[in-house]
């Protein structure tokens, strides 16, 4: 299963569900390590190096 | 050529979890879609549910001064515009906020006589009241884009909820890498402290980007702003710092009309 397809179960979970550590403890070590430490970034790195982050030189928009 | 139709969705900021029924129908009939999306997988989302989709970020970066790229878009856009049908452009987070490039678009496509929609979409000031548990109905709320703020010395009320965002470029109007934001929280410090005491709580904010993360929420004092370590997306939230006086000549005159039986 692709991340985005893991992220996409993870949105029709409700908080707290407990379907949602079964999801996470089916993923790899890097994205268990991800949700673990609350770290989006991470997780972003796991698809792609380039996000706006890596190059610093995009400001969000809200 | 004019029945045309551009769109304009916000696809929220947590992954999926935001995205509204109606944005998510205009992303996958379109035509076409454009995207300025600054997460890689509701970037890899839209490819997938939309072949037709192209990213824009290319043109974010092209020159130097933001503003020069905000326009460069927009041309980008209407040039797109003129030959879809059904045209949509998807925004993290809700459309028109802190969105230069879409204002400019709509105002360009409004000129030429598209058809134009907006669709509103989650931005993190909503996540941020949810997650500070903040009704800004009671006492009122006021934002700034922190540069704006300063360079316009914009008045405001500290007995009401203040954020300021995009406080981690502050002063800055172009692009730059590796810019150390510290200097710009300096100034900003100084001028709170105007209102404010160095020991008054604020918040550093980061709303959850994906489902079961939490939002980063940081609580420091003032003093300790320039300090503590700022991302791209951090918002700073600053809590009132007095009661509300109560206008006893507008509250008399109420009583007198028996609008507040209090």
């Amino acid at each position: 299963m692709s991340i985005v397809n893991f992220l996409c179960d993870l949105a029709n979970c409700v908080p707290n569900a407990v379907e949602i550590n079964n999801l996470i403890s089916s993923q790899s070590h890097h994205v268990k390590k991800a949700f673990q430490e609350n770290n989006a970034t991470l997780l972003k790195e796991l698809i792609s190096n380039q996000f706006f982050y890596a190059n610093e030189t995009k400001v969000t928009n809200y | 050529m004019s029945c045309n139709t551009l769109v304009v969705v916000g696809t929220g900021i947590k992954f999926m979890s935001h995205l509204t029924t109606e944005a998510k129908v205009c992303i996958e009939k379109a035509d076409k879609v454009l995207y300025l999306i600054n997460e890689p997988f509701m970037q890899e989302w839209i490819k997938s549910i939309n072949p037709s989709s192209e990213s824009l970020d290319a043109l974010y970066t092209k020159y130097i001064d933001r503003d020069d790229n905000y326009k460069l878009i927009s041309e980008f856009v209407l040039k797109n515009l003129e030959s879809t049908k059904l045209l949509c452009l998807a925004i993290y987070g809700h459309p028109t906020y802190l969105a230069q490039p879409v204002i400019y678009s709509v105002n360009s496509a409004l000129k030429k006589g598209f058809n134009v929609f907006i669709l509103p979409g989650i931005s993190s000031i909503d996540c941020l009241f949810a997650d500070l548990g903040i009704d800004p109905g009671t006492g009122g709320y006021q934002s700034f884009e922190a540069t704006d703020f300063l360079i316009y010395n914009r008045a405001y009320n500290s007995s009401c909820h203040l954020v300021l965002w995009q406080i981690s470029v502050i002063g800055l109007k172009k692009i730059a890498k590796n810019y150390n934001p510290k200097k710009g929280l300096d100034i900003l410090t100084s001028h709170l402290n105007l209102k404010y005491p160095l020991s008054h709580p604020v918040f550093l904010y980061e709303a959850s980007q994906y489902p079961s993360l939490k939002a980063n929420i940081k609580k420091i004092q003032l003093r300790d702003l320039s300090k503590s370590n700022i991302s791209r997306i951090t918002t700073l939230y600053i809590p009132p710092k007095q009661e509300k006086k109560i206008n006893q000549k507008i509250l008399k005159i109420f009583r007198s009309l028996n609008i507040n039986d209090n």
